[in-house]
């Protein structure tokens, strides 16, 4: 049971990650919440959906559909955090000065939203379908084992989603001058971890052939399974053993993020509490 | 949607050049691998061929060389493994994995 709990919280972990930091981010706006929960629904149906035609997907691509249906959900959601960020740094100058910084994400209208709401969606989606295979491949077992698994399994949800809640807690308790500062990097850093996997993916599937070779193995020092790598993980997309490829896809984005944020956010007007 | 549209776009122009490259064959049946060792020359990639000949879905997860994917019941899968490292690897079917477990040897 405790094994099945840890596996299944495992991929809730690194989904919950994400939408913790979404949330914080955004969770002020009106209705923010309302179009988070939307896209955790949304993703959840489709979950199931995806578990149900697993087979059939698996089978496009030449046999490496989930790799490229993976890799098209991260690009999704690395463009719709994008335009996001964009849409934010761009209208957000005018907000600034309309609402004081205070107010600035209140003011956050319905366009934005649904990129977020897609973009915790595909989130839930990405390792949501394989939670339901997984407990599905693991409740076939005999009638114990089985009820002992599903068991595990919902103990593994409850705590990757207590880590969603955790980190959107944390975030949100950041004093008000700097969340916008500190949600803009974690926004970067996982819009930037999700292009590194979505090469990484990319490469699984024999789609993208170039700049393959490892680039270093931290696998002694800091494996991506440990508790730091998995967080790290979950936040940045961190591998011990990353590909060229996902490293310029990483840094790519990250520069991406940060020419974008500073070419059009509004200089800092916060004054001291 | 548009930008769905430039996503699925950014990734079938890429579309896989390499699925019938699979020079590695194996299968599960019940709780055992066949064979129970797979051994695979040590190259830059390889691309493994997993059959799951059982009636549950099944995930095949090899830690050590990044492998784990999820095969539903009756179905195959590929994987590519790149810069797979001289070695013997640990595998299992992750849902049973304190009974099914199989290794793979890379020479």
């Amino acid at each position: 049971m405790f094994g099945t709990a840890i596996i299944v919280f495992r991929e809730v972990f690194e989904a919950g990650l994400a939408i913790g930091i979404v949330a914080a981010a955004l969770g002020h706006a009106p209705r923010a919440l309302r179009y988070i929960w939307g896209g955790v629904f949304a993703g959840a149906i489709g979950s199931l959906v995806l578990a149900v035609f697993a087979g059939t997907v698996s089978n496009f691509f030449g046999g490496f559909g989930n790799e490229m249906l993976t890799a098209t959900i991260l690009i999704l959601a690395v463009m719709m955090l994008a335009w996001h960020t964009l849409w934010m740094a761009t209208h957000g100058r005018q907000m600034a000065q309309d609402l004081k910084s205070v107010g600035l994400q209140a003011a956050t209208g319905s366009k934005p939203m649904l990129a977020v709401a897609t973009v915790v969606a595909v989130t839930v989606l990405r390792e949501g379908a394989e939670v339901v295979l997984f407990l599905y491949g693991a409740a076939a077992g005999s009638g114990a084992t089985a009820l002992q698994s599903l068991a595990g399994g919902i103990i593994g949800i409850v705590l990757g989603g207590m880590v969603a809640y955790v980190t959107y807690k944390g975030i949100v308790r950041i004093p008000m001058r700097w969340v916008f500062t500190v949600t803009t990097a974690l926004i970067a850093l996982l819009a930037s971890g999700m292009a590194a996997q979505a090469a990484h993916f990319l490469q699984a599937a024999g789609a993208a052939t170039i700049l393959e070779a490892e680039v270093w193995d931290w696998s002694s020092v800091l494996p991506e399974t440990s508790i730091i790598g998995t967080f790290l993980k979950a936040l940045m997309g961190y591998s011990d053993r990353p590909t060229g490829l996902m490293l310029v896809a990483f840094g790519a984005t990250l520069i991406l993020f940060w020419v974008a944020n500073h070419m059009a956010r509004p200089k800092p007007q916060a004054k001291p509490a | 949607m548009k930008i769905f549209a430039i996503a699925l776009f950014a990734v079938t122009i890429t579309s896989p050049a390499i699925a019938d490259e699979a020079n590695a064959n194996w299968a599960l049946q019940g709780t055992k691998f066949d064979p129970p060792v797979l051994t695979v020359e040590a190259k830059s990639s390889f691309t493994l061929k997993f059959i799951n000949n059982n009636d549950a879905s099944a995930e095949l997860e090899c830690k050590g060389l990044k492998i784990e994917k999820p095969v539903v019941a009756k179905g195959t899968i590929l994987v590519r493994v790149l810069n797979p490292k001289p070695g013997t690897y640990d595998c299992v079917d992750e849902p049973h994995e304190d009974e099914a477990k199989g290794q793979i040897v890379i020479k």
